[in-house]
């Protein structure tokens, strides 16, 4: 058995749950982690990079940041389908020794 | 064709379920009060075996998956050549992951999607960078807060510094409009916090319990006329959500002697001794075998409400509770087992501001008593034995949150939350439901 089972509420707010194979969890957690690691990453970078440049003195410098991930798409078939994906929260830091929200 | 195996928790028999029903004990998830006495026979597997195999399988993947990131783009290592920075500077990385797992009332287990709350929450670093502070909050989604704003303050903090550390937010609500009078609002607000202030300063360490009350949060309710209540108002436009953080224990820090109003001095008093009850309930259920196993509990946060004459106790849904209180505890110090006996007497108020005819009967006919319609006052002693239950429970998780899933990403951290019965006994918090509390465990094999 490879199944995972996936927890929300359907359309009409009762608690659902719902299995996957084990491969399509993994992918589809793989593509959002992935997406928002490749896109948050380089922003974050520039972001380091520019504050570098200037010369004015920058009283703030970003060093943590957090995002709820929770991605509208929904699995299932007939009426009972809910959220596709796992809810997470991701902490991205510049910090070797980062002060976590 | 895919093949999905759709179970509908409440709509289908139990009969009907798939045979890879996976569920928990239900007395794990559902509170004595709410069984139904008539439901027929549970002839389904409860297989906490199959659970584990489930649960590992979900870290696992989540493990695999952390594990296959790339780690950080050469361009930024080449930035942080070129570039000053501070010494603690690494390129910008994913440090923390979070897996939150639901729990439906019939005691299915899954991964959470976007709506609901979660009963488990493991919480993922990489091995290999020391944990130096937890991610605490990471769960404060969870919480009902509405429109307002959110204060940290220091319990050393002067009287002066937390009436500064206000007016930011006194600001920001003004601006929103909806309060009407300000020089209400501002003195009522201010007021309000100090005597909190004065309250949290007052509260001393028991020296009889490793435990100790290291935060307090009061959600504060504004209303329209700028009038601040402690206590939850349904009408409120304005919500403040104030919290005090004490990082060392209280009986190693210089506590002062605040003055206070009579009023404010018993509010006071029944905050402390609620608080020092719980420390001690805590005391009395730590030093339990499951902590060889590599996890130790080193928090407890429970919310807590109010009757109307003032009498304090756990808040059990939302619109009873008007802040948490969280207790920490040395998560690294050896465990000290208690040398006295702990006086195991008295009870602890059960706060429900709405409480069903179902559960009045129930608590009568458990020789509970309720006081003011919207209290259960339960022994102490049954209190601890559902503590105890929660550690039981929220140790199966941990456990499997504790078998190594690879060489890189590991969790280092999980929280339980769990409802309360009206006689003292525990359940898993459930999918549409509130946690009155959590326990929250390192992995020491990190």
């Amino acid at each position: 058995m490879d199944q995972i089972p996936v927890i929300g509420t359907d359309a009409n707010g009762n608690p659902a749950q719902v299995e996957v194979p084990g491969p399509v969890y993994s992918s589809r957690l793989n593509t959002v982690l992935t997406s928002i690691q490749d896109s948050v990453i380089p922003v974050l970078n520039e972001r380091d990079a520019a504050a570098s440049e200037r010369t004015t003195a920058q009283p703030w410098l970003l060093r943590t940041m957090a995002f709820g991930v929770g991605v509208n798409a929904e699995i299932g078939v007939g009426p009972i389908t809910i959220g596709a994906l796992p809810r997470t929260r991701l902490v991205f830091t510049n910090s070797t020794d980062p002060s976590l929200p | 064709m895919k093949k999905f195996w759709i179970l509908l928790t409440l709509a289908l028999p139990v009969s009907a379920l798939a045979a890879h029903d996976v569920r928990l004990p239900l007395d794990w998830v559902t509170l004595p009060e709410d069984a139904d006495p008539n439901a027929p026979a549970d002839k389904a597997v409860v297989g906490l075996y199959d659970t584990a195999l489930v649960l590992e399988r979900i870290f696992d993947l989540n493990a695999a998956v952390l594990d296959g990131l790339p780690e950080v783009s050469p361009e930024s290592k080449e930035a942080a050549r070129n570039h000053p920075r501070p010494k603690d500077w690494t390129p910008w990385h994913l440090e923390v992951f979070s897996t939150d797992l639901a729990v439906t009332g019939r005691g299915l287990i899954g991964v959470l999607t976007v709506k609901g709350t979660a009963a488990v929450q493991a919480f993922w670093r990489k091995q290999g960078v020391k944990p130096i502070t937890k991610p605490a909050g990471l769960n404060d989604e969870r919480d009902e807060f509405g429109t307002g704003a959110e204060l940290a303050l220091g319990t050393s903090d002067t009287p002066t510094e937390v009436a500064a550390s206000i007016e930011p937010l006194i600001r920001a609500a003004l601006a929103g409009g909806k309060i009407k009078d300000e020089k209400t609002f501002r003195a009522s607000l201010v007021s309000t916090a100090l005597d909190l202030h004065s309250i949290v300063q007052s509260l001393e360490a028991n020296a009889g319990s490793q435990w100790w009350a290291s935060g307090f949060r009061f959600e504060l309710s504004v209303a329209a006329s700028g009038k601040v209540s402690v206590f939850r108002s349904a009408g409120a436009d304005v919500r403040f959500r104030l919290e005090w953080r004490r990082i060392m224990k209280a009986g190693k820090q210089a506590v002062s002697t605040p003055v206070m109003t009579s009023e404010v001095a018993r509010f006071g008093e029944n905050l402390k001794a609620f608080a020092t009850a719980l420390e001690l309930d805590l005391e009395a259920i730590s030093g339990n075998a499951l902590e060889k196993k590599g996890f130790r509990a080193h928090t407890f946060r429970v919310g807590i409400g109010a009757t109307a004459s003032g009498s304090i106790g756990i808040g059990k849904d939302s619109a009873s509770t008007f802040g948490h209180i969280n207790f920490s505890r040395a998560a690294k110090k050896p465990v000290v087992y208690p040398h006295r006996k702990i006086a195991g007497e008295g009870s602890i108020l059960l706060i429900q501001s709405r409480p069903s005819e179902k559960h009045l009967e129930f608590a009568r006919a458990n020789q509970i008593e309720v006081v003011e319609q919207v209290a259960y006052r339960v022994d102490r002693e049954r209190m601890r034995k559902g503590l105890r239950k929660a550690l039981r429970i929220g140790a199966f998780f941990a456990e499997r949150g504790a078998v190594p899933q690879s060489k890189g990403w590991h969790i280092y951290e999980m929280k339980t939350g769990f409802d309360t019965s009206v006689v003292g006994d525990v359940g898993l918090a459930k999918l549409g439901g509130l946690a009155a509390f959590d326990i929250g465990f390192y992995n020491e094999n990190f």
